[in-house]
């Protein structure tokens, strides 16, 4: 450095003065670290709970679209939709008239014409299509006495296996329809599509024009009303993303008020050749050290309180809450150091007069 | 080139002035004592002349660099502080190679010069001892080691014996000219004839302006 002081001894000064006062370093590791804890406790408490939401607004269809049209659709258009990248999966139906079980005569049932991909989004529990034999919701089966992989003869018809789904969560009416998958041809009452949780909104738009030159529409299978908001404009409008900024401010304050106390430290260094960039290192390292400190200690304290009391955070829950405490803790670091360099601006001969 | 004063005033906001057309020289390995009565504005003076003050009115000029305005070159000026000033929590030693990282040591080399710097002060076998803990003689000794270690070129000296009693006041007394390198001036605001009496020069501050005793 140019002014005499190595990078190498400003480095080491602040790493000697750090462990020459442990008690001062305990004290702002541990306010540092509740300020960090708190906010990295809070993220992971709070994606916990939106985690816990988006589960149940998925599973209740959050991500799908129902069209349908005064005229109905075309199933090759519906079909086509399942092999989309951005869709999880698309199926359709139509009515297909009453059926009677042979195993229950007189008790009447609903039979619906599907196409194959319909069971995957009505229960998202299935992984793939079911394109043969029947697909029984569970009222029908109950009612029928039908166990999944079981066969099925209905008056008149020929015995086909049976796929038992629960159908319910996010089609009630199927739950007592009788289900027939064939090739997607001809005309759908109805088409539902589940989309990729980012490309659902623009979907929603989009389908219209799909099924055109049919006149669709296309809703949502679950209302606003039931979920309110979406969980991902939950998490994206959560208040506190916000929270490293204050954080960060107050541990930047404790910081530069403890370098304040520290100001005729600050002269010597300033009288013995110093200049305010190596102060600000010096400072900076200090920063450094701690925050880091704080970051990981109160991270891993909220890690272990959150899987405690709610459950092992995922990885996503995990990186959401350290990048909030991560930006917190680098207001922390820049912000920090301002103390001491205002002190080291003030006139050296009074500061050295102060203890 | 000496270290020179030019027309110096100097007043803190709108009071009377403190120092009124100072003009001084001092030299290389020379001893100058500045005295005068409390607030007669010793430590003032020699404040602005190592530059933590800038002077109302005049010029300090080292070398032809403004003094406090220009960046001087490592090993110009150190100082001993009337209150002392140490790092509290740090070792004697760490203290005493403030000094040396001053002017660049190389950092394998600061223990060793240091070490010998406390022995010079009379404080061998003290390196290891915190700052906070050592004796206001003592902790006097680390910041005359302090100061002198880098052998810089002027040492200004502010009232090095203003805290201490009498005995501990002539053993640094003794320390801080018996350890001066050579080539190393001593400039020293005091009110202590223990210092002043060693100094080749004294000038007196009367109502602000200065008076060449000897």
């Amino acid at each position: 450095m140019s002014d005499g002081w190595r990078l190498t001894a400003v480095i080491r000064e602040a790493l000697a003065n750090l462990a020459a006062s442990g008690a001062r370093a305990g004290v702002l590791l541990v306010g540092l670290g509740g300020l960090v804890g708190a906010l990295t406790w809070a993220e992971l408490s709070f994606a916990s709970d939106v985690k816990e939401q988006a589960r149940r607004f998925d599973m209740a269809g959050g991500r799908v679209a129902v069209v349908d049209g005064p005229n109905g659709l075309d199933a090759a258009f519906c079909e086509e939709l399942s092999w989309k990248p951005y869709v999880v999966a698309a199926g359709g139906w139509r009515e297909g008239g009453q059926v009677i079980a042979a195993s229950s005569p007189g008790v009447f049932f609903e039979r619906w014409v599907v196409t194959g991909d319909i069971v995957r989004v009505w229960d998202p529990r299935f992984e793939s299509r079911t394109d043969a034999g029947y697909i029984a919701g569970l009222a029908a089966a109950g009612e029928l006495g039908l166990a999944d992989g079981g066969w099925l003869t209905l008056a008149g018809e020929s015995s086909a296996p049976v796929t038992v789904a629960d159908l319910a969560p996010r089609n009630q009416f199927a739950a007592r329809r009788i289900l027939d998958p064939v090739a997607p041809t001809g005309r759908l009452a109805q088409c539902w599509v589940e989309f990729s949780p980012e490309a659902f909104e623009a979907g929603l738009l989009w389908l219209p024009a799909h099924f055109a030159p049919d006149e669709a529409a296309a809703r949502r299978a679950v209302s606003r009303g039931e979920f309110g908001v979406d969980p991902l404009d939950m998490l994206a409008g959560r208040p506190q993303r916000w929270g490293w900024l204050p954080v960060g401010a107050v541990g930047a304050a404790m910081l530069s008020l403890m370098a304040l106390f520290r100001r005729s430290e600050t002269a010597v260094y300033r009288a013995f050749g110093v200049r305010l960039r190596g102060l600000l290192i010096m400072h900076q390292i200090e920063a450094i050290v701690l925050v880091l400190g704080s970051l990981i200690i109160s991270s891993a304290w909220a890690m272990a309180v959150h899987s405690v009391t709610t459950g092992l955070p995922d990885l996503d829950q995990v990186w959401l809450a350290l990048r909030t405490a991560a930006m917190a803790a680098a207001v922390i670091v820049i912000l920090g150091p301002l103390g001491a360099l205002l002190a080291g601006t003030g006139s050296p001969a009074t500061l050295l007069k102060e203890r | 080139m000496p270290l020179s004063l030019t027309g110096v005033t100097h007043r803190y906001g709108d009071q009377p002035p403190v120092l009124i057309g100072i003009d001084l020289e001092v030299g290389a390995d020379e001893t100058v004592a500045i005295v005068g009565a409390s607030g007669s504005g010793k430590t003032t003076l020699l404040s602005i002349l190592g530059g933590l003050l800038r002077p109302t009115e005049g010029d300090v000029l080292l070398d032809g660099m403004l003094v406090g305005r220009e960046e001087l070159p490592p090993g110009s000026l150190s100082w001993v502080f009337q209150t002392i000033n140490l790092l509290g929590r740090r070792t004697a030693l760490e203290n005493v190679a403030l000094g040396l990282h001053a002017v660049g040591f190389a950092p394998g080399e600061v223990s060793v010069a240091a070490t010998a710097m406390l022995e010079a002060v009379g404080l061998g076998g003290m390196e290891e001892q915190v700052a906070m803990r050592l004796s206001g003689g003592q902790a006097q000794r680390v910041g005359i080691a302090r100061a002198l270690v880098g052998r810089p070129r002027y040492v200004l000296a502010d009232e090095p014996t203003g805290q201490l009693d009498r005995s501990t006041s002539e053993i640094v007394a003794e320390v801080l000219f018996s350890a001066r390198p050579a080539g190393t001036t001593v400039v020293a605001a005091t009110h202590d004839p223990l210092i002043a009496g060693r100094c080749r020069r004294t000038y007196t501050i009367v109502d602000g302006r200065l008076r060449a005793e000897r």
